[in-house]
Order: structure tokens, then C-alpha cells, then sequence
């Protein structure tokens, strides 16, 4: 293996790791999810010839491999339960948590990644839109309508912290 | 920024801290890319496209009576043949030939026996042969590039092997060339036409039992013929091969460059594309080049060398690249969306050069108006102030008679490679 190749997955396997759980809904996956990823990564790292670009790159395919993932199980199947976290003050906070986690794994598989890009990796509509191959006016339309699906699930609709703000179009 | 907004943000940061690192994140993905490649490779060989590397496969028939009598088999038709003392056995395969124990073999392929080993222009590359924890046989070609990378192409063979064969591209320097590797007694030969055999073994560069050709020009009834030591005689066609096409692809489009002057380079435009879609020899076309509210942007095609088709894809100053689709062949209109700031997006509409007035709608029910812009130094492109939530608007285009050509959703014109279907 080339030293090179060793050195990124070093550097960026636990990183990756995270992007995959949150893809994906659980750990056995999520590191299923990455060895495939860095396996095919490692199939194209001499064609790779711009390493800055190297995440971007390593990114699409982790999204990209989720898809074929998700088309053959059920999300619901997915998901890791939530764990028990300690401390009643952090309760209310955990239990929201808690719903929104379980909210994002009835998503489709689209709008999951574009939440996990946009509000997690923190790209832009433009960068989520060219790492996922889809336009910018179509990664907008499916961030709105993958959160107004968080909003009207049933334990969220009536938290007031996921509420939209005053004046807002519902 | 709404409430759920932060919510979310907060949710996935906590629950991706939960996540703690594989202990061995290296572990298992040499194997796996190899099962990955054996699949692609696999579906590779089934598919017409696939004229790089051919293996062949004969049925070898005595020779009777000194006749000479010969049966010529295509390339992956045989059928299963008795072992002889000829065939490829992994277990005990032939003597390593050419820069014998300067190999290449990568240390993923620890179970591969080099059968020949050869300088290609900078390259080192060495072919060779071993099997799979199924017992299937394989062959793998591992070769050095010129920054010291090793990469590996495998592919699965067939049992009862007796000549391998390959038409490999050249590079810049060298031609493409036909490499043949039988038993180290055969004799080699090779006819561009089907006839009139040349000894190519154990000739020039090329060592006993190992054939080398240079290829500079499509040949389809060439054959090879290998004369083992025992008179066995197998006829084989040889791989097809053309020149590797670096021409332009078919969809290229010659409309004639519009806007102003590029100011974003082709290389920063083919590095990011490179980075969308790896492969080697980028180009970029631009067909529009401005600029709006500060933001420099150029939209064109961008393909790779040997590519079939080209892209289209948009480029701004803020260094994002979008990759859209395999342009149409000859389209009435291209269109791209810049996301210049928060307010409002750019929309760029490019109609086909002497299509008459473009009109925009900015719904599936508002009139449309023209928008065929008025700076002359962009010369019948659109530009449009668009909302960043529309969701159904138009595009119209018309011919210089006035008549309506075509009407078509943007988003329909600007998807991407995945929300077009």
C-alpha cells in the first residue's frame, strides 16, 4: 500500500468514520460504509492527481455508495437507538435530540445527505450541490422540504425549538 | 437561522462525537478494493466497450502427419481444453522472463508469480498470474508510473490457458503495443493480416516464448500464432486495439464563444473537474465567460481524454465547480444557476447561436419576458436575477421568425448528473 494512501486514511479515517454514522444510522454500517469508500478511493488514488481535492472526492463516493446502500434496506432498519444519557438537567435537551435523531432516519436518503453535508460538514448550497451532482436550486428545494418533514414529525411538532420563526411560510 | 436549524447542527455534532475511531482503519482495504476490482473487471469483460486488454483463449490441436492443420479459435469463445504440458499452471507456472527479479508485483498481491517483466518507457511493468482463494485463476498486470505509484489491473481467466494477450496503449513517446506471453519453449508469431507469420519471440528486446509488437494502427485480422515444443500449434486473433482517441467528443459543441474575455483559467476549471470526475488529459471549452455583481463565472464543457462525451459544467470565482450532465448533442439551450449571494441567484441562458429572443418566466404560470441581455458584450446570452426558492420557472426560446422553439423548467435545464432522471 502506498505510504501516501496510508497517511490520508490515518489522518482522515475517524473523520470519515463520523460522516458515515451519520449517514448511515449506525456503527456496523458506517464502517461498512467507510472501508468500501477507501477501497475504492484506493482503486482511483492515481488518478486523483489534485490532493487538495482528496475529501471532496472521498465524500462523494462515501454519498454515493450510501445511496445503493440505502436502496437496498429499509432506513428504519438502520438506526442505532438512542443511548441513555446521563444528568436530568440535559434531559429535555437530550430527549429532543433523541427525536431529531430519530426524525433524520425517515428521511430519504437524498435529503439525509444534503442535511448531513449542509448542517454537518457545513458546505455550501453550491459545494453540496456539486459534490452530490445535483443543482443548487435542487439542493435548496430538498434542505426546505427535508426540514419542514422534521417539523411535522410527531415528536417534534410541537416542540417550540424546532419551530419556524415568527412570520415564517409554513 | 431558524431554531431547528441550530437543533439539527447540535444533534449531529453530538451524536458523531459518539463515534470513536477504528482501531485498524487500514485493515481490509487492499482486499476489498480487490474484490471491488475483480467485479469491475468482471463487468468490464461483458461489456463490447472493453478492447484495452483481451485475454485469448485457444484450442490447441496436435499437428498431424506434419501437416500443419491448425484450429483458429476467437478470443474468449473456446471451450474448456485437456490440460498439456503447454498450458498455464498457477501452481507451477512458466519461468519468469524479461528484467527478471525487478518486478513490480504489489505486496497486496503477495500470491502472484511474475511471468514477465518488462521497461515501458518510464514504466516497469510486470504481468502475472495466480489464484484466488476460490481456485479461480487470475492475471494481474502491476506497473510503476512515473511517480512511483504501483497499480494494479486484475482480471479472471479461464482454465487451460496457453497464450496470453494484450493490446496496450502506448504513451507519449511509444506506441501502443501487442504482448503476447506463452510457455518460454514456444515459438511466437505474429501476422498483421491473418497471414505471412513473423517470429516475434526470442527476437530484438523480446525474450523465448514472450512476443512483442508495436501497434500504430488498427489491425483486425491480425493473428498470433504460438508453436509450442512439442508441435501443439494455436492460432489466436489478436486483441482489438485502435489508437487511443484524444479527439474532441461528439457533443462538443462549436458554438462560437460569447461574453467577455475568460478570466478563469481552463486549468482551474479541469482541476476541479478532475476532482469531480477522475481521469487523465482534461480539457475545457468555455461557451460564456463574465461577470456579475463581482462574481467572475465561465460556463462550457470539460471532458477527459478518451471520453465519449463531455459535461457541462459551470465555474465561478468562488472556485466551486458544478458538474452537470453529458451535454445534449446540439442543443436549442444551455442554462446554469450562480449562487451569487443570499437574495438572489444568477441564472445564465445560453440559446444556440442564431436562435431568435429568450423569455423567462419565473413560474409555471407568470408571463414570460425577454431577457435576452442587453450588454453587448454578451451577445444574446440571458441573465437572470433568480429567486433562490423558485421552483418552476421558464425558459423560452425562439427562432428568428419569432416562433416558439422550445419551453423547457430550469431546473430541468440546470440538473445535475444525478437529478436529471
Amino acid at each position: 500500500m502506498q505510504p501516501a494512501f496510508s497517511d490520508y486514511v490515518a489522518a482522515r479515517s475517524a473523520a470519515l468514520l463520523r460522516t458515515a454514522y451519520l449517514l448511515t444510522g449506525n456503527r456496523a454500517d458506517a464502517e461498512d460504509l467507510l472501508q468500501t469508500t477507501l477501497a475504492k478511493t484506493y482503486l482511483a488514488w492515481d488518478r486523483i492527481r489534485d490532493r487538495d481535492a482528496l475529501d471532496g472526492y472521498v465524500r462523494r463516493t462515501m454519498v454515493n455508495t450510501q445511496t445503493s446502500f440505502w436502496r437496498r434496506k429499509k432506513p428504519e432498519s438502520l438506526y442505532d437507538t438512542p443511548p441513555d444519557r446521563p444528568g436530568r438537567d440535559a434531559q429535555a435537551d437530550s430527549d429532543l435530540h433523541d427525536a431529531l435523531w430519530s426524525a433524520l432516519a425517515k428521511l430519504g436518503r437524498k435529503q439525509r445527505a444534503v442535511l448531513v453535508l449542509r448542517y454537518y460538514e457545513d458546505l455550501s448550497e453550491t459545494e453540496t450541490a456539486a459534490l452530490l451532482g445535483i443543482s443548487v436550486g435542487t439542493v435548496k428545494s430538498t434542505t426546505s422540504r427535508a426540514l419542514a418533514v422534521l417539523r411535522q414529525d410527531s415528536s417534534l411538532r410541537d416542540d417550540p425549538r424546532t419551530a419556524l420563526p415568527l412570520g415564517a411560510p409554513r | 437561522m431558524s431554531p431547528i436549524d441550530d437543533e439539527l447542527r447540535t444533534t449531529l455534532q453530538r451524536r458523531s462525537t459518539d463515534v470513536s475511531p477504528l482501531p485498524d482503519p487500514l485493515g481490509g482495504i487492499t482486499s476489498r478494493a480487490r474484490r471491488l476490482r475483480r467485479r469491475r473487471v468482471a463487468a468490464a469483460m461483458g461489456s463490447a466497450a472493453v478492447v484495452v486488454a483481451a485475454v485469448a483463449v485457444a484450442v490447441p490441436l496436435a499437428m498431424g502427419g506434419g501437416t500443419g492443420t491448425t484450429v483458429r479459435q476467437p478470443a474468449g469463445s473456446a471451450e474448456p481444453t485437456p490440460s498439456s504440458q503447454g498450458a498455464l499452471d498457477p501452481a507451477q507456472p512458466w519461468a519468469e522472463r524479461g528484467l527478471v527479479g525487478k518486478e513490480v508485483v504489489a505486496s497486496s498481491c503477495a500470491q502472484c508469480r511474475p511471468l514477465f517483466t518488462q521497461q515501458f518507457g518510464s514504466t516497469t511493468e510486470t504481468f502475472a498470474v495466480g489464484e484466488n482463494p476460490d481456485s479461480a485463476l487470475f492475471l494481474a498486470r502491476d506497473y510503476t508510473t512515473a511517480n512511483g505509484a504501483v497499480l494494479q489491473q486484475t482480471q479472471d481467466l479461464p482454465k487451460d490457458l496457453r497464450v496470453l494477450t494484450w493490446a496496450l496503449d502506448g504513451d507519449a513517446t511509444n506506441p501502443g503495443r501487442l504482448v503476447v506471453i506463452a510457455a518460454p519453449d514456444a515459438l511466437v508469431e505474429y501476422a498483421p493480416e491473418g497471414t505471412g507469420y513473423q517470429q516475434i519471440s526470442d527476437v530484438g528486446q523480446a525474450p523465448k516464448g514472450i512476443g512483442l509488437v508495436p501497434l500504430e494502427a488498427a489491425a483486425p485480422k491480425d493473428t498470433v500464432r504460438v508453436t509450442e515444443a512439442d508441435g501443439t500449434q494455436v492460432v489466436v486473433a489478436a486483441p482489438d486495439w485502435k489508437p487511443a482517441d484524444t479527439s474532441t467528443p461528439v457533443n462538443v459543441l462549436g458554438w462560437v464563444h460569447r461574453g467577455s474575455a475568460q478570466k478563469l483559467s481552463d486549468a482551474a476549471v479541469v482541476a476541479k473537474f478532475d476532482a469531480a470526475l477522475p481521469g487523465t488529459g482534461g480539457h475545457y471549452r468555455s461557451l460564456v465567460d463574465g461577470t456579475s455583481n463581482g462574481l467572475d463565472f465561465t460556463f462550457g464543457q470539460a471532458w477527459h481524454d478518451g471520453d465519449a462525451a463531455a459535461h457541462t459544467v459551470a465555474y465561478d470565482s468562488s472556485g466551486v465547480l458544478f458538474l452537470g450532465p453529458e451535454t445534449p448533442r446540439d442543443p436549442w439551450v444551455m442554462a446554469a444557476v450562480f449562487s451569487r449571494t443570499n437574495a438572489t441567484d444568477l441564472l445564465v441562458v445560453l440559446p444556440r447561436p442564431g436562435a431568435g429572443r429568450i423569455g423567462y418566466a419565473p413560474s409555471a404560470t407568470a408571463a414570460f419576458t425577454d431577457i435576452a441581455s442587453g450588454r453587448s458584450d454578451l451577445n444574446s446570452v440571458g441573465l437572470v436575477d433568480r429567486d433562490p426558492k423558485a421552483l418552476d420557472d421558464r425558459v423560452q426560446v425562439h427562432r428568428g421568425d419569432d416562433s416558439v422553439i422550445l419551453t423547457e423548467g430550469v431546473a430541468k435545464l440546470t440538473c445535475g448528473t444525478k437529478d436529471c432522471g
